[in-house]
């Protein structure tokens, strides 16, 4: 099973500098809410997804996995927020640090459930794939 | 320990009160949308830290020290959200109750993790309050250099 966790990290990092570029291609032609919506959903999910995971492989060390959570909430936030303004950077910067500092707790309180983290993986994937759908039909 | 975390109270009010001083000079110069952004990362960030070291001094008695923290949360969101206009004191107000209750409940949590479930943490209590403070006054710093940085560009 921590074979299985280890490589949904994998993927979510695969997944986001998919996203990235994806996006830095199409950068100049996004308008800001949806820059700052952008910077929020991948800044969010990504430092929610990482607390969860972590704090199931590892139930023993709160304190290490909240930092790990928060600074990937920090970083995705602020580099998805870079790629248009300096506010969305502000935005997604903020959203990332609330939902990685609140996502060792929500994984604290699914008790360690497989199912859980399936569901929500197949949730970010799917936002993730609206996201990309949204910012090349505006364009 | 208790002088440590009066002194980091001391500090994260200090920090507060700064940025609200430098954010005030410039209210003048702000639009609807910087506004909106400042009022949010700003409030979040000081009504969490400041809920956290406030939770770790007395820590007895959880419910009316949550109750505490939101009051301050939404004190310091209407101290921001008064700068520019209604709806940056809509944000204000909401963020900051938001960040107050989010301290109060990341302190519990770590405090004493068995009361979500986790098995009880490899470090001792002592340890672990003195980080959690050290990194809310961390993040703290981190936030308003970034904010105060944003006049500038």
């Amino acid at each position: 099973m921590s074979l299985w966790l280890n490589s949904l990290l994998y993927t979510n990092l695969v997944l986001a500098i998919i996203v990235f570029f994806y996006l830095h291609r199409r950068r100049k032609l996004i308008g800001f809410h949806l820059g700052m919506n952008i910077a929020m959903v991948v800044g969010g999910g990504l430092a929610i997804l990482t607390g969860v995971i972590l704090i199931t492989l590892y139930p023993l060390h709160f304190m290490e996995v909240t930092v790990l959570s928060v600074l990937t909430g920090i970083l995705a936030g602020s580099i998805f927020g870079a790629l248009f303004d300096y506010q969305t950077l502000l935005t997604g910067y903020i959203n990332g640090l609330m939902m990685g500092i609140m996502a060792p707790m929500v994984g604290a309180a699914a008790s360690e459930s497989m199912v859980f983290i399936i569901v929500l993986q197949l949730f970010i994937f799917i936002i993730f794939i609206i996201l990309m759908v949204f910012a090349k039909s505006t364009t | 320990m208790v002088i440590f975390l009066f002194l980091i109270l001391a500090i994260n009010f200090l920090l507060g009160f700064w940025c609200y001083r430098c954010l005030f000079k410039a209210r003048t110069l702000f639009d609807d949308r910087f506004g909106f952004n400042a009022v949010l990362t700003s409030t979040a960030m000081i009504s969490f830290a400041l809920a956290l070291t406030f939770f770790f001094i007395f820590p007895d008695n959880f419910p009316a020290m949550s109750i505490i923290n939101l009051s301050l949360g939404i004190g310091t969101g209407w101290l921001f959200g008064r700068m520019v206009n209604g709806q940056t004191l809509i944000a204000g107000v909401f963020n900051g109750g938001i960040g107050g209750m989010m301290g109060t409940m990341a302190g519990g949590v770590a405090k004493d993790p068995s009361i979500c479930g986790l098995p009880a943490s490899a470090f001792s209590e002592e340890v672990t309050v003195l980080f959690f403070g050290s990194a809310g006054f961390f993040l703290l710093a981190l936030t308003v250099a970034l904010l105060l940085f944003a006049l500038r560009v």
